[in-house]
């Protein structure tokens, strides 16, 4: 069995989630990033992307985080995040609204402005993540 | 002296205004409590950021980056953080007179307005807000920061503006609050620092042997815009406490003077109303007193046998 690590998932608005785990993964800047106790105390940025929780070895929660960072210290592991989302709490219309909104920016603003479609692409990004997370726990 | 009626009337107008008094004074003090809730939650996030953001600076030395670096231009662009409505006492008053003495000398080329009192002030003063970010105010919401932030970083990219600045009410306790001006770019983080709980716990963590993944530097460019985000959300979220609290206080003061009023008016009532009632009565007696003196005069007059 794994050995557990204390783990503390914060947002501006809320604390997402506080207590022990054996197992995280993200998606940090430099690719998904998987921790286990006992990992080098380290720091990195998070992108948009799928953040998973093993509490024990048989459950597994996922949920969506947006951009943050993760630090990790020899006696806990904390996850900042600026929107931290169980799949229960994801509003797929939303969703679907942002995600058609995004693309129809990326249509217009190909070639006139470079500057703001780093923006829509994240926009679009965190969209689909969203809805992707939310078709992964329907099933 | 008003009659009884009107003085009626007006007990009756006093207690309708103190009841809306009384449910507003309710109301804030709800509200605080969960605005009070919200900087708990923002000042950790926000400190982890600033702590990382240091760190990195102290530790790989030669890394500049363009948002820590001073521009040479002086344009600025403001944001000013007031409330979405008035009867909060000073509140509104103390934050704008801030703004407004802090723009006086700068050459500010954009204002962006968080609460419709801001927006309708510089109006009145013949500035047009860029920009203006209604019911933010009344209820922090975390995406609409950050659109409102990524125009702003993006500005400042471009060199349309070399500073940013926010004006905003900051909580300290329940009965204090304190306007204030926060530098935002080019970052200053000794700025930051100010309120700041110191922990033993944090000074004990020997932060030297931390791995940067991919590089310091990657890691810094992707934290100081989430820093800024996280300032600006935090400034609202005080603004948002300081506005419920001061309105708290306002409220409870009106509600005391309306229950003064009630007092006094009631006094004022009774006294009327015993006073109306001893004329009448002096006058019936007076009338009775007469008619028996009539009668007894009649008496006199005719014998007993001959009255009619």
């Amino acid at each position: 069995m794994a050995k557990p690590f204390n783990l503390m998932v914060v947002t501006p608005e809320r604390e997402f989630f506080s207590g022990e785990a054996v197992y995280v993964s993200v998606q940090s800047i430099a690719g998904t990033l998987g921790v286990m106790a006992g990992h080098v105390p380290m720091v990195s940025a998070l992108d948009v992307g799928v953040l998973e929780i093993q509490t024990d070895e048989h459950t597994t929660r996922t949920a969506f985080h947006s951009e943050g960072f993760i630090e990790v210290r020899p006696e806990c592991v904390y996850i900042l995040s600026q929107a931290c989302e169980w799949p229960e709490e994801i509003d797929e219309k939303r969703a679907l609204e942002a995600e058609q909104r995004a693309q129809e920016r990326l249509q217009q603003e190909r070639g006139d402005q470079l500057g703001t479609m780093g923006h829509s692409k994240v926009a679009l990004m965190r969209a689909m993540t969203r809805r992707k997370i939310k078709s992964m726990s329907s099933k | 002296m008003a009659n009884v009626s009107d003085i009626r009337f007006h007990i009756k107008s006093v207690k309708q205004t103190r009841q809306i008094t009384n449910a507003m004074h309710m109301v804030s003090a709800a509200r605080m409590r969960k605005a009070l809730d919200g900087i708990a939650k923002n000042r950790s996030y926000f400190y982890h950021a600033l702590d990382v953001i240091v760190d990195i600076r102290n530790h790989t030395g030669d890394i500049t980056h363009p948002y820590l670096k001073h521009r040479a231009g002086d344009k600025v662009a403001y944001i000013v953080v007031s409330g979405e409505k008035g009867l909060s006492g000073s509140y509104n008053h103390a934050v704008l007179a801030l703004a407004d003495s802090l723009m006086e000398d700068k050459n500010v080329i954009e204002v962006y307005t968080i609460g419709s009192v801001g927006t309708s002030h510089f109006l009145r003063r013949g500035i047009t807000p860029d920009r203006h970010f209604e019911r933010l105010a009344e209820k922090p919401k975390l995406d609409q920061v950050r659109r409102l932030m990524t125009i702003l970083i993006e500005q400042y990219d471009r060199g349309e503006i070399d500073e940013l600045r926010i004006v905003y009410t900051r909580f300290i306790n329940t009965l204090s609050r304190e306007p204030m001006e926060q530098k935002l770019l080019p970052v200053e983080l000794n700025d930051f620092k100010r309120g700041r709980p110191t922990s033993t716990q944090d000074e004990a963590y020997d932060r030297s042997y931390i791995l940067y993944d991919p590089s310091p530097k990657e890691v810094l460019n992707a934290l100081i815009p989430q820093l800024l985000i996280g300032y600006v959300y935090g400034a609202i979220v005080h603004a948002y406490a300081s506005e419920n609290c001061s309105r708290m206080a306002a409220m409870e003061n009106a509600t005391r003077s309306a229950d003064k009023m009630i007092e006094k008016l009631t006094q004022q009532y009774h006294a009327v109303r015993q006073l109306t009632i001893t004329n009448e009565l002096a006058d019936i007696i007076g009338a009775a007193n007469a008619a028996n003196a009539a009668r007894s005069a009649d008496a006199a007059y005719y014998p007993e046998e001959k009255r009619p």
